[in-house]
């Protein structure tokens, strides 16, 4: 696509002294708090439990995408009241359930001191995700002592050990210590397994990370790629899937959509979560089967659960499977995830399609290259002439000059898309007239309606380039920086030479300078 | 008593810049009441149909409190008259601010807001210095306004310029904070759990400080955040809101489940905000209705579109009725809160008279994105500082004053407030 239109960078101020750019600097970043979800996939691995104590959480907010963002995970007296009450129920829920407890919690000797200091030894690091120093072991130590004095039992001595283990900086925040100031400095062994599990997993790292985080040997390159390559097989990639592809795709953002009853009446809960499905099913497709990432928006089949058959019109079989089925997408217009029925609804306001929005996300979310917000005291569409059509009110839009600019832009994108209506059903008229789905792209190609422009847009080098720039963003939680070009230059390229494969990009990203290193915070002493 | 910049510091018990704060300010203007003055914010998004905005339309509901209230018109807020899109954001973000925001969507940047100045200086005898409430969460994405972060569009409440007090939707999460331990608790018992707290919040709070050290500048002001919510924390436990707070006040059981029906939740916000400030567990309340820009559905209206959506009526005279209905429908809901308030009996007067409540929006014009004439109600005289009862017109006067105006009648030592509150708001 062409520029033209694209909003200028924000003038973000992390503040944080610049440092002038140069080859193998990083950009700097902060300590993250754990997000909700990182936090109640953590006690699940940590605890066993199943509760999630973190839907209760302020929400963390979102920008650039992701509510991943280092600068926004703060903590307020409000979060600290919910920790204390979540590690309050946790520890309660633990105690309640003993053989949980024994394997959480084990301890061979039955002399209280002896069992505390087996349970520092061995829970803490876990809880921490590091090892633990002389220090904090006398400390915990003295809270065991102090709180046994006061219970005069055991099991509730162990309650209050844990509770401050769960409400201690060292587990709600992924500490990175500051070594020495200037300069880019490699993360620590244990740093890494954190950055690797919580960017692959969105949990706390598991025992074979811990095992080479010990040994020492994680930092070294091949050891790291041969864990996230493991990693990227494993179940738990699950974590990436629902923070990374659930809100770079929307699928998240379904959860907040409303449609108008009357308008829409099919529009039911059954039929959001099945939305939700198929395009977590399309990504999921693409990863498992190393797929080329362009094949998220040209994929051949849809994945659609009973609900959702119904509502893109598959006929029934008699014999009808509830759960997810392969549905070959051409037959019912649909190729991958630009007509998916959650993207279209997604991206529709509640009582109409809304073409500029569509376009909008699309220039956005695929493409990198965000609109600039409109100019002031713009007049919506509603406010024109309502006997037009779309189509004829936004190219009236298109001849102000205010608006032409990133309308050009916008428009044909969306209006391809006007075949689908704001609950993502095929349509072929509008108000009586039969819709014109073809368009021109800003470079003079043709297309004839949304399937040929969905090639398009995965053929648009911006397309791959920006889906690096959207990982590298949520798996350092904050945006690329002039530091990182070289960076993702280097990325680039190991991606376009897979295939690009979602795997190696991962690969690729984890291998990079700022995901292994970081950036003094300190302005004084300046790298050489 | 005559507040000193040093006083003042010592009681905040934070050390920070506050380059508005001037020596040997004078004092509010009225003391006396031993009953303490309170502060609700009351926030509802998208503007208000300004044309059905007069006593005999859409503020019929209020006028059994019509002697307990000021009705003011004209009032502008000009830092958020921004020159793109973003009018949302800027005009929540400035609610009580009075300032503009950064237009940035991972580093927000616009001020201390009105609750945390009252807090500072009277909110630290109390369990919450501020209690952020509201009705919507927000978890979803796509609520940010045009760059600007979403921290500006789901808070009013700003504990420092780049800080946002998050608010708190449960029901039952605000009853369980105010009523901290189990009531019905033997005293040793509820003494032991206390006990327990402490060392816990203690060691923490040490290990925060020895932190510290081994920190980058950045991340120490991320530390030092967490150990002053640390710090809070205690500083509530040592206080025991429980006791200042015995009974629950007649509620129901309540579910952990945020009811689904809007109009059931709101009138149980309304209770703990009535709960809390009574029971003096705080005395700063900012609270949102819903969230900005929120298309909501209010079907407790009789209307089936999403509010925002409304708001953008473009004229058309069937979508003005329906942005008329949720309007009237938020008034008789606010009408019913003053109604609470004022049914809580004090030494001298009702608990409405001691208080300080700023009913307003983002927005007077939704559809256009006005920022001028803007749609606000002050109710309750915080103790006698306040004159309530005749309407007041102000064109062109700064939002930023009447803030000033309330933060004064609070007795908050400033003398200006925001990007353009350089004077009081004339008649308040």
């Amino acid at each position: 696509m062409v520029l033209g239109c694209a909003a200028s960078p924000e003038p973000e101020g992390l503040g944080i002294e610049r440092q002038p750019e140069s080859v193998g600097r990083v950009a700097p970043s902060v300590v993250r708090r754990l997000s909700r979800r990182e936090y109640d996939r953590t006690v699940h691995d940590l605890l066993g439990t199943t509760s999630a104590p973190g839907q209760d959480f302020p929400a963390d907010d979102v920008a650039h995408g992701f509510d991943t963002m280092a600068q926004l995970l703060t903590v307020s007296p409000i979060h600290l009241d919910l920790y204390e009450r979540a590690a309050d129920h946790l520890v309660t829920e633990l105690s309640d359930d003993p053989e949980r407890w024994a394997a959480v919690l084990p301890c061979a000797s039955v002399e209280p001191d002896a069992c505390a200091s087996e349970v520092i030894d061995r829970f803490a690091p876990r809880a921490w995700r590091r090892p633990i120093t002389d220090d904090e072991r006398t400390a915990l130590r003295a809270l065991f002592h102090e709180a046994f004095a006061r219970e005069g039992a055991l099991r509730p001595a162990l309650g209050t050990l844990l509770r401050a283990l769960l409400l201690s900086p060292h587990f709600l925040f992924r500490i990175e210590q500051e070594h020495a100031a200037g300069g880019a400095q490699p993360v620590s062994n244990h740093e890494l397994a954190s950055r690797l599990s919580y960017f692959l997993w969105g949990t706390m790292p598991d025992d074979a990370l811990f095992a080479s985080a010990d040994a020492g040997v994680l930092v070294d390159p091949e050891v790291l790629e041969a864990h996230a390559r493991r990693m990227i097989d494993d179940p738990r990639i699950e974590g990436w899937i629902e923070d990374f592809a659930g809100q770079w795709l929307s699928i998240r953002a379904l959860d907040d959509v409303f449609r108008d009853v009357v308008r829409y009446p099919q529009f039911d809960e059954p039929l959001r979560a099945a939305m939700q499905e198929e395009i977590a099913w399309l990504f999921r497709a693409v990863l498992e089967e190393s797929l080329d990432v362009r094949e998220l928006l040209r994929m051949p089949r849809t994945f659609a659960n009973a609900r959702l058959r119904q509502h893109l019109g598959v006929p029934s079989s008699g014999e009808e499977e509830p759960g997810i089925q392969e549905i070959d997408g051409a037959r019912f217009h649909r190729r991958g995830l630009l007509t998916t029925a959650g993207w279209l609804t997604a991206t529709s306001p509640p009582f109409r399609t809304s073409p500029t929005q569509r376009g909008k996300w699309i220039l956005s979310q695929l493409l990198c290259q965000p609109p600039q917000p409109p100019p002031p005291d713009v007049s919506s569409m509603d406010e024109e002439d309502p006997g037009a059509s779309v189509r004829d009110r936004l190219e009236a839009h298109r001849r102000d000059p205010a608006c032409a600019g990133c309308h050009v832009l916008m428009d044909p994108l969306g209006l391809a898309f006007e075949n689908y209506d704001a609950v993502g059903s095929f349509r072929r008229t509008l108000d009586g007239e039969t819709i014109d789905a073809s368009g021109v792209l800003p470079e003079g190609r043709a297309f004839a309606d949304a399937l040929e422009l969905t090639d398009e847009i995965a053929e648009d080098p911006a397309f791959v380039r920006c889906v690096v720039r959207q990982v590298f963003t949520f798996s350092l939680g904050r945006p690329p920086e002039g530091e990182d070009e070289p960076h993702l230059d280097a990325i680039d390229r190991a991606f376009a030479a897979s295939g690009y494969r979602w795997s190696e990009l991962l690969v690729a990203v984890i291998r990079s300078g700022p995901f292994r290193q970081r950036q003094s915070q300190e302005s004084g002493a300046g790298a050489p | 008593m005559i507040w000193t910049r040093r006083r003042w510091l010592a009681g905040a018990g934070v050390a920070m810049a506050l380059p508005w704060l001037e020596r040997d300010l004078p004092m509010a203007r009225a003391q006396g009441s031993i009953e303490p003055r309170r502060f609700l914010a009351y926030y509802v998004p998208n503007g208000m149909p300004m044309s059905a905005w007069s006593h005999d339309d859409l503020l019929a509901p209020l006028l059994p409190w019509r002697d307990k209230l000021t009705v003011i018109r004209g009032l502008r807020n000009k830092p958020a008259e921004i020159e793109t899109a973003g009018h949302h954001a800027a005009g929540t973000a400035g609610f009580l601010t009075g300032a503009r925001p950064r237009r940035s969507e991972s580093a927000p940047l616009v001020g201390l807001s009105l609750d945390h100045a009252f807090a500072l200086h009277h909110g630290q005898g109390t369990p919450f210095d501020v209690m952020a409430l509201g009705l919507e969460r927000g978890d979803a994405v796509g609520n940010c306004d045009n760059g600007f972060s979403c921290a500006y569009s789901r808070n009013i409440s700003w504990s420092s310029p780049t800080t946002p007090r998050p608010k708190i939707v449960s029901p039952r999460l605000v009853f369980e904070l105010l009523f901290a331990g189990d009531p019905a608790a033997p005293p040793e018992a509820r003494e032991q759990r206390l006990e327990e707290r402490r060392s816990v919040l203690d060691f923490v709070a040490t290990q925060a400080r020895t932190l510290q050290r081994d920190l980058g500048h950045d991340d120490r002001t991320k530390i030092d955040a967490y150990f002053e919510a640390v710090r809070a924390v205690e500083r509530r436990i040592d206080r025991g809101v429980h006791e200042q707070c015995p009974s629950a006040g007649g509620l129901p059981p309540l579910s952990s489940e945020i009811p689904s029906d809007r109009e059931e939740h709101l009138a149980l916000m309304h209770t703990l905000i009535v709960l809390a400030l009574q029971c003096d567990a705080t005395r700063a309340i900012p609270f949102m209705l819903a969230n900005s820009a929120s298309n909501a559905v209010y079907s407790a209206a009789g209307v089936s579109e999403g509010h925002h959506d409304l708001s953008h009526h473009g004229g058309n005279p069937a979508r003005i009725d329906a942005l008329e209905a949720v309007a009237r429908w938020e008034i008789t809901q606010f009408a019913a809160l003053l109604g609470q308030l004022d049914a809580v009996q004090t030494l001298d007067g009702t608990l409405l008279d001691h208080c300080a409540v700023l009913f307003s929006s983002e927005l007077s014009d939704g559809n256009r994105h006005r920022h001028d004439d803007l749609p606000v109600i002050l109710a309750g005289s915080a103790g006698g500082t306040l004159h309530p009862g005749a309407d007041l017109s102000r064109p062109d006067a700064a939002w930023a004053s009447l803030l000033l105006s309330i933060g004064q009648a609070l007795g908050v030592p400033i003398l200006r407030w925001g990007d353009d509150g350089e004077t009081p708001l004339d008649g308040v």
